[in-house]
């Protein structure tokens, strides 16, 4: 043989190729939902009112608990009651955040003086951990809807406008220069030229940061709220109803998914010159 | 007389710690006077500045000294009088070739104008890429294109909005020589149709050579009356009239052609051991002129004064 072997997994030059690499990926998934049931089902043996590590059979019963039967208070169903809740606080907090860091980033980034007043407001702001300021935020706003979408905007907003400025500031120059060159006031070179090139770089950011808009939102609703998924998981917590707790976190995770979907087709949709472009 | 440019006295200093002064000075006493409708070629060897002088006729760099005056205004932030292509990236991504052509129209009219108008802009947009043969791309973005159907494109979107003069930096630098060679006589056509003032900074003296009416050298080898080692910027070495015609590409391949690169290549100024005197350059174009220092040449020093005992 004259050719080398290229090795299929160990080493830097290394080609597990396609199959092989979906294989890959599901084992560490098939290894920890194999030691889950193994140990769930060793423990209900031995109790069967294990609460910690409920069988399959147990948390879809649970799941069917809440999501199919109305509760016995409210008349909601529990499950998408939460759902609906919990989404319409992060649209609000993620739309607004999305907005101020769009408008802030990209003026920032264009105009100097914009630039040297607010920086240094937005890097203090950025240094302070969303949790510390939860306790005033409840105190000024209340513990209505309004002081957790602002708790969402407040952890979004600043490292959100910091990746739009860094964006735009590395798309300006030559292109502003260009925009002149061609006749452009202030205003054109802002929303006509810059603005429609930010659009999909906000998108990436977007999707990047909803980690932290789900870590506030379920932050503030387990310390004050009467309905949504922070809040339903932090209740069950009291009776240590695992069996709800894990379909909850596995349909966050389902959440993060479509987003995260839904927000990559927009890109392809609207600006696909944006993923050509990323190629060359 | 009317200039299109007019720099007298250009220096451009940037600080630099290694040097005694603090600075370094990467234009040093240029003067230039350019007329409507003349196609300079800009060639130099490289880091001499082309791209700075450039920078500084565009507005894009104010922090030289001396004058500099674009028709008779002191040069001011870019704007739609002063065309520029650059070697690449002219293109806005998020728009189509005609997109990138429309633009030109769409910043320079008010908004009631183009809701008025919107069928002749639009024609008027097509017509330029007919102009630049691209209307079978028209609705391609600039990935999807070729190094020189971007450069086309450029080129229009620049001529669209009718600059007094345009500045062109290198534009085919990055393109293969028969695209180029396309360019080159797509690029001159243009010019005898429009007779718009280009100013083309290129390092392929061939080029400067087919294309311009006048070529300029800009170069920092050459020497003054302060000494040979003391630090130098770039000047205008050399500032010759060409032919005015368009050629066919064939002169290239002919004996007069070559021989005129060959005198440039191998002329004063262009390599750093072919240094010639400030008070020698050849300036023959009618519209060159020099002012010098006294430190530069000492005659211009005022003679003291004979006392007679």
């Amino acid at each position: 043989m004259n050719k080398i072997r290229i090795p299929w997994f160990w080493g830097m030059h290394a080609e597990p190729g396609e199959k092989l690499s979906v294989l890959l990926g599901a084992l560490p998934f098939v290894v920890l939902v194999g030691c889950y049931l193994w140990f769930s089902s060793v423990r209900n043996q031995e109790n069967p009112d294990e609460k910690l590590m409920p069988t399959p059979a147990k948390i879809y019963h649970a799941f069917l608990e809440v999501a199919t039967k109305p509760d016995v208070k409210t008349g909601h169903y529990l499950f998408w009651n939460d759902t609906f809740v919990s989404l319409k606080r992060l649209a609000y907090g993620a739309g607004i955040a999305s907005f101020l860091a769009l408008w802030f980033g990209m003026n920032m980034a264009l105009f100097k003086g914009m630039d040297a007043v607010l920086m240094p407001v937005l890097r203090f702001w950025n240094m302070i951990p969303p949790p510390v300021i939860l306790p005033a935020l409840f105190i000024v706003c209340g513990v209505e809807e309004l002081s957790k979408v602002v708790l969402i905007v407040i952890s979004m907003a600043p490292a959100m406008t910091l990746a739009i400025y860094s964006a735009v500031s590395k798309l300006a120059g030559d292109q502003i220069t260009r925009s002149f060159t061609l006749g452009a006031g202030q205003l054109d070179v802002v929303y006509r030229v810059i603005l429609p090139q930010a659009i999909p770089r906000l998108i990436e950011i977007l999707s990047v940061s909803l980690g932290v808009a789900w870590y506030s939102l379920i932050l503030a609703e387990a310390i004050a709220a009467s309905s949504g998924i922070g809040y339903r998981i932090y209740l069950v917590r009291r009776y240590l109803a695992m069996d709800v707790i894990i379909p909850y976190a596995l349909w966050v995770v389902v959440l993060g998914y479509v987003m995260t979907w839904l927000l990559r087709t927009t890109i392809l949709l609207c600006c696909w010159w944006y993923t050509k472009q990323k190629e060359n | 007389m009317n200039h299109q440019l007019h720099i007298e006295n250009l220096y451009r200093r940037f600080s630099d710690d290694k040097s005694p002064t603090g600075a370094r000075a990467v234009l040093e006493n240029v003067d230039l006077k350019v007329s409507p409708g003349e196609f300079i070629s800009l060639i130099g060897p490289s880091g001499c500045g082309k791209t700075t002088l450039l920078n500084i006729c565009l507005g894009r760099d104010l922090g030289y000294e001396g004058i500099v005056r674009v028709n008779d205004a002191p040069v001011g932030f870019p704007d739609g009088r002063r065309g520029w292509v650059p070697q690449k990236y002219g293109l806005f991504p998020h728009l189509t070739v005609f997109g990138n052509v429309m633009i030109g129209l769409e910043l320079t009219h008010p908004l009631w104008y183009r809701l008025k108008n919107r069928k002749k802009l639009r024609a008027e947009a097509m017509e330029y890429l007919d102009e630049v043969d691209l209307t079978a791309h028209a609705d391609k973005y600039p990935h999807q294109l070729s190094g020189g159907q971007c450069q086309r494109v450029a080129i229009a979107q620049s001529l669209i909005t009718n600059p007094d003069i345009i500045f062109m930096d290198e534009p085919f630098g990055a393109l293969d020589p028969s695209t180029r060679e396309r360019l080159q006589v797509f690029l001159l056509e243009l010019w005898e149709k429009r007779k718009m003032t280009v100013f083309f900074v290129t390092h392929d003296v061939s080029e400067a050579v087919f294309l311009g009416t006048r070529l300029i050298l800009l170069s920092q080898y050459h020497t003054d009356d302060r000494g040979d080692d003391h630090p130098r910027g770039a000047k205008i070495v050399r500032d010759i009239p060409l032919s005015g015609e368009t050629l066919p590409t064939k002169v290239k391949g002919e004996k007069a052609f070559t021989e005129r690169v060959r005198d440039i290549m191998e002329g004063p100024g262009f390599k750093p051991d072919h240094r010639v005197h400030v008070r020698e350059f050849d300036l023959r174009h009618p519209n060159s002129f020099q002012t010098l220092t006294e430190e530069e040449d000492h005659r211009l020093r005022p003679k003291p004064a004979v006392v007679s005992v």
